[in-house]
């Protein structure tokens, strides 16, 4: 029987206890958008060799831009669509054994009467 | 948010109160058939409802195997989630729904008990147990009650049963411009087994070229299943019984969500594959060991999933390499659920 697969070195306690600092400070908070990784080492000694990610990069920096945010904000985030049928004119959903809200959602985020953005969405379309 | 929670979205509580269900369909996600006899007590039932009300749970979900099997039991949690505010939600075959008239009995009562939406499930495997026509009694019923529905069709290339056989179906026709109520969702039906490949329309599986469009996973840390085995998962179910790691808590005391949600957050692959996805995972893995073939595969990220944590190979390149993906993982977490809903709310 193999190890359980799970991936514990950085406490939960920890984590929050660094974005709890980071939603106390936009100094912090901002460094940590530019510089992941020397934050996490500065502050949790989490010094290991570290990838970055240019469209995190590159979606911090649309975000930080008035214009480019007004653009974020009606952008058209597909959802987690699979195919379209064509013979069937059904768009395809994926599944879950909880099912598919009819009233409200829990994912994405309420802005004022426009649509609800879905953060994860767009960070990820920004890849 | 839940309280003290790494994860900023709004959680659900998913209760399966039995694993037994009235059909045996082949690949069924959570392995319920009219064999398995699992179940868990009404008070187990309760007391879940009432510790997701004290975390700050968005909503409740009852499925399964079939809930509908649990009747009172059902209601009794409908109404305890009512009490307490809580939104609901029936995953259910309909099996219940013989006639229009047995349909509306069966719903006035969970209406009037706490529900406030359902979702049925169909298909070519379902109708081997349950015919569509109970579907579509049902659906057809619950639009005239005002209830909202969804009705969620299994996907394969070759099939009998489609959305359009919902939403063509004379009676739900006769509904007029209140058919369009009948909301249809067609869903990769998905083996649980990572090694096999089910026969999806073009376009379905991923790849590369489709791998921009796939999502981190919704439900990992967002959705806590309570089994009816007495585990708690931390993702809607599919598979969760073939993933020990997957199951953080077993359902005894009066705070067994708070561990399930400090056990899962406690992992840093889970909330890899809540911000970035099982499929993304795969790919980075197939980056350092190529041997690791994904692509075409899989048209379900529950399936991908699955071979994430059963294939050695794999395993072994996240444990040997996660560390180098902490930084941009936390740094999307962030994203997503602090700054960014900050800066477009502005």
């Amino acid at each position: 029987m193999p190890a359980p697969l799970v991936l514990n070195s950085i406490t939960r306690a920890d984590l929050i206890a660094l974005f709890a600092r980071l939603a106390a400070d936009p100094a912090r908070e901002a460094r940590f958008l530019d510089d992941p990784a020397a934050v996490l080492a500065a502050e949790l000694g989490w010094d290991r060799a570290q990838r970055t990610s240019t469209g995190n990069a590159r979606f911090v920096a649309a975000l930080r831009s008035p214009g480019r945010r007004a653009d974020l904000r009606t952008a058209d985030v597909p959802e987690a669509t699979t195919v379209h049928s064509v013979t069937t004119g059904s768009t395809s959903r994926i599944s879950s054994s909880t099912g598919i809200t009819a009233t409200f959602s829990t994912r994405g985020v309420d802005c004022g009467d426009g649509p609800r953005i879905d953060p994860a969405g767009l960070r990820l379309g920004a890849r | 948010m839940t309280a003290a929670s790494l994860v900023g979205a709004r959680k659900t509580l998913s209760i399966m109160p039995t694993f037994t269900c009235t059909a045996a369909c082949a690949d069924c996600g959570t392995l319920s058939s009219p064999r398995v006899r699992e179940r868990i007590s009404l008070d187990v039932i309760l007391s879940a409802i009432t510790q997701a009300h004290r975390l700050g749970f968005a909503n409740v979900v009852f499925t399964g195997g079939e809930a509908t099997l649990r009747w009172r039991d059902l209601l009794a949690g409908l109404s305890h989630a009512r009490a307490l505010g809580l939104p609901t939600r029936l995953v259910t075959n309909a099996h219940w729904a013989a006639t229009p008239e047995r349909a509306r009995d069966r719903l006035r009562l969970l209406r009037d008990a706490g529900l406030d939406e359902i979702n049925y499930s169909t298909g070519d495997e379902h109708v081997r147990f349950v015919p569509v026509e109970r579907v579509v009694n049902a659906s057809v019923e619950a639009v005239r009650l005002g209830l909202p529905v969804v009705v969620m069709v299994e996907l394969r290339r070759e099939r009998a049963v489609t959305a359009a056989t919902i939403r063509e179906h004379p009676l739900v026709r006769a509904l007029g411009a209140d058919a369009a109520l009948v909301r249809t969702h067609e869903s990769a039906w998905m083996p649980l087994d990572p090694d096999e490949t089910a026969d999806y329309p073009a376009g379905s599986t991923a790849d590369a070229a489709t791998l921009p469009a796939r999502r981190g996973c919704d439900h990992v840390l967002q959705t806590y299943t309570v089994q009816a085995d007495g585990r708690v998962g931390v993702c809607c179910g599919l598979g969760l019984r073939t993933i020990p790691e997957l199951n953080t808590a077993t359902a005894d005391g009066g705070d067994f969500l708070d561990r399930a949600v400090t056990a899962g957050e406690e992992d840093f692959l889970k909330l890899w594959l809540h911000y970035f996805g099982p499929e993304r995972v795969l790919a980075w893995a197939a980056e350092k060991d190529p041997s690791i073939d994904w692509e075409g595969r899989y048209a379900h990220p529950c399936q991908a999933c699955g071979r994430l944590y059963k294939d050695e190979r794999v395993r072994t390149v996240i444990r040997e390499h996660y560390a180098e993906m902490v930084a941009i993982v936390l740094q999307s977490a962030w994203l997503d659920d602090h700054y960014t809903p900050r800066m477009l709310a502005d």
